[in-house]
């Protein structure tokens, strides 16, 4: 069930009324949410639903076999097999296919012509998102940050809790947990954040994401045949795009979480008016970055060596970061570039002794972040060098600009959301803390004037983008 | 959650839905009063004109843009509109012609492309674009709404029928384009460098295309042609359809099968796809299925005498 569908919003009210009619018997709750969870995935597509019926299985019952057992020993081969479980059917849903083409394509470069056996298989959605999620519980268990629980009810709820199921945030269990199996009380002022996030996150994704969006495909669907400023400007709208349409959704997710008495993790901090490359990691899809540093960056050693130490654990947590994304060299590419933008940025800030760039560390990160969008959004690594080619080796053209309509809206709206950004910048204040600073005669006139806006200029469009990964 | 809390959040909500019910008929109304002004642009301006024109103009051409560009309909007729827009295709002709009056002679000229006709989907959306008048139109408030392209939520926010229009509404109500007393719907597209460069690329690609092998024509197209033929028929309108000119046609089994349709049918049909066939001048286009304004000049001359409907 997509967010932005009108089944939604049946769905979700629905739940929000019985949600809270059933405030005094938290079981009851918690069951409605695993219910209302479960459905909302399975309005998808049902048979997938054992998958997370499984990793939920999996990881509560690893979670106590790793807290009750005394052996280190033990508790290794108990995470062992959780990490094997959880990486085991990503392998086989999202890898498969990568792996068994890489292998032939390597093979061929040795002479030897192998067949690659690939498989016609549907990436369940969602799945990189609840396997990390569930990965974090047993880790931080093992780790002994977290205690496990033995309310089977809240744990599963925990995995599946619809707003962050199929594209996140990824929650800790040392966040969502504790919240899932504590009584929720209602706040107002939770629920002027919930409506006003969840409005503003709508516009983000529908309006100017969308409208972005149309340009953008029309554009990567033949790069060969455009010329550089043309390309030059579908890449600029495809990062404005990608932006809009995950911290959009983003913005639901957190904002429907909220009206439930749910305190998600911020996700997105405004990336683009990052001042280092840094910087951006640490406010693009924070709950994928913060995931990366504290369960793989850290565990290989993280800084806790020499600096070719540090900078073979940036670029090995970058890499697998960009291959979370997807089953093509292209992500994986996409995560090495930033791995390789990380490190440099290091060096020379270790070199100059400086902390950041001053103001040119406003400008430079966007500028190489849109170069490596190329790749996430190319077809293929060819189109990807194509493109990329052009732009290095610019020469400025009139742009093709298809439907006037079409990239007038979506510039008129690309300027409406980046002010608003750059207001929430200015005034270092949250989208997530906003709702509740206005009366309700003001938050009513604001929602009401996004939803004209939203009439006014939505375009139907395909689904989140970070659905597919 | 508390009564108070129930109170005052459903209080909120109740606000919300009556403040934003109430600026959405305001900017409604707005927006249709200022819209009604509006002759410059193709989905508002155009429907308007030939909204304006329909009752009292001889022959017009319904059709895409390859009706749009290609038609120059001064030469088929003194008293004539080319009502071709971008992107449309049979059903949002279909809707005009059904809104011609009745009993008044008039020939229809209907571009139709057979690639269209054979898709095995066929969606309508081009129709959406009639939403500007889906509350003050029955006609088409019945064609779209059998189209299903409308939302519920659209009941309740009329503003949604301007969707994705209003900026150009208001662009072309400061900037009006054109003069609507020497306007006629045609037009001519002139190549430009960019455009010149991509098609010239295209060409070099030489991208190789699969015919479409299932020559069943759409059902939806199929009806929407029927209910075209019944209206012209019952109406005193002289219903001619035509293929303009393509660069090349590598597929030509969808255009004999389209031919052998409308003989069925007893529908006048002209297919000009192969006009050019001997004639590749790169002038002469802008991209493989449309015409420069050099090409659209020799074609509409003999449109003109091929059709000679000038005299009649």
């Amino acid at each position: 069930m997509l967010f932005n569908s009108i089944e939604y919003l049946i769905f979700f009210p629905t739940v929000f009324i019985l949600y809270w009619l059933l405030n005094k018997d938290l079981k009851k709750q918690n069951l409605l949410l695993l219910v209302a969870s479960y459905f909302f995935y399975a309005y998808w597509d049902w048979t997938f639903l054992s998958l997370i019926i499984y990793s939920s299985f999996i990881d509560y019952y690893i979670g106590i076999k790793i807290y009750e057992t005394d052996s280190v020993k033990a508790k290794k081969n108990w995470l062992r097999l959780s990490l094997v479980s959880n990486l085991g059917l990503l392998a086989a849903f999202k890898y498969f296919n990568f792996f068994t083409e890489s292998f032939a394509e390597m093979m061929l470069l040795f002479g030897w012509q192998v067949d690659a056996i690939t498989l016609n298989i549907i990436l369940p959605v969602g799945i990189s998102f609840y396997t990390f999620q569930t990965l974090s519980y047993t880790i931080d268990i093992y780790r002994g940050n977290f205690k496990p629980t033995k309310d089977i009810i809240a744990f599963f709820t925990f995995v599946s809790l619809f707003p962050q199921l199929v594209a996140g945030p990824i929650e800790r269990a040392s966040n969502l947990l504790p919240q899932i199996e504590k009584v929720r009380k209602f706040k107002q002022k939770w629920f002027h954040d919930g409506i006003f996030q969840i409005t503003v996150g709508l516009f983000r994704k529908v309006v100017i994401a969308d409208n972005l969006g149309i340009y953008v495909d029309s554009i990567y669907a033949s790069p060969d045949v455009h010329n550089s400023s043309t390309l030059l400007l579908a890449t600029v709208f495809y990062a404005y795009q990608i932006y809009f349409d995950f911290a959009g959704y983003s913005d639901i997710a957190i904002g429907s979480a909220k009206l439930l008495g749910f305190k998600f993790n911020q996700n997105f901090k405004l990336p683009y008016f990052s001042n280092s490359i840094a910087d951006i990691w640490q406010r693009w899809h924070i709950s994928l970055s913060s995931w990366l540093r504290d369960y793989l960056y850290y565990s290989l050693g993280g800084s806790r060596g020499s600096a070719i130490f540090t900078f073979r654990n940036l670029m090995i947590t970058m890499i697998i970061g960009g291959l979370w994304h997807g089953n093509t060299w292209n992500f994986a590419i996409w995560g090495a570039i930033h791995g390789l933008l990380l490190v440099g940025e290091k060096i020379i800030f270790l070199t100059l002794k400086i902390k950041n760039a001053g103001w040119i560390g406003y400008i430079y990160p966007f500028c190489v972040v849109l170069l490596s969008w190329v790749f996430f959004r190319a077809q293929d690594f060819e189109t990807a060098i194509q493109i990329i080619k052009k732009l290095i080796f610019f020469e400025f053209k009139i742009p093709f600009v298809g439907d006037i309509n079409a990239i007038v809206t979506g510039l008129a709206m690309l300027a409406i959301g980046m002010s608003f950004d750059l207001y929430l910048f200015k005034t270092d204040k949250d989208l997530e803390t906003l709702g509740r600073t206005f009366s309700p005669l003001k938050l009513g006139v604001i929602v009401s004037a996004i939803i004209l806006l939203t009439s006014l200029f939505y375009s139907t469009s395909n689904n989140f983008i970070y659905f597919q990964f | 959650m508390n009564k108070k809390q129930l109170i005052k959040s459903l209080k909120l909500i109740a606000f919300i839905v009556v403040v934003s019910y109430v600026v959405d008929k305001i900017v409604y109304y707005s927006i249709t009063k200022i819209s009604d002004t509006v002759y410059s642009g193709q989905a508002i301006g155009k429907l308007n004109h030939y909204l304006s024109i329909k009752d009292t103009t001889k022959l017009i051409v319904f059709g895409s843009s390859r009706a749009n560009h290609h038609i120059d309909v001064k030469k088929l007729d003194a008293s004539s509109f080319n009502m071709g827009v971008d992107g449309k295709f049979i059903a949002y002709s279909a809707t005009l012609i059904k809104l011609l009056p009745k009993d008044l002679k008039q020939t229809v000229i209907l571009q139709i492309d057979p690639d269209v006709a054979y898709r095995e989907v066929y969606n309508r959306l081009e129709t959406k674009t009639l939403m500007v008048k889906y509350h003050s139109n029955p006609i088409i408030k019945e064609e779209l709404d059998r189209a299903e392209l409308t939302t519920p939520f659209q009941k309740f926010y009329w503003c949604i029928d301007y969707n994705g229009l209003a900026l150009g509404i208001l662009k072309n109500a400061i900037f009006p384009k054109y003069d609507l007393d020497t306007y006629y719907g045609y037009d001519p597209m002139e190549v430009h460098s960019t455009q010149k460069e991509i098609f010239k690329n295209i060409l070099e690609r030489n991208d190789s295309i699969v015919c479409n092998t299932n020559l069943k024509i759409n059902p939806l197209f199929n009806s929407y042609l029927k209910e075209v033929e019944s209206f012209c028929t019952a109406n005193n309108k002289k219903l001619i359809t035509i293929t303009t000119p393509i660069y090349i046609d590598k597929c030509p089994e969808d255009n004999m099968a389209l031919k052998k349709t409308l003989e069925d049918l007893n529908i006048e049909y002209h297919d000009y796809t192969n006009f050019f066939k001997d004639n590749k001048h790169l002038d002469y286009w802008v991209d493989i299925a449309h015409m420069s304004n050099k090409g659209a000049e020799a074609f509409s001359e003999a449109l003109s005498k091929d059709l000679n409907i000038y005299d009649e």
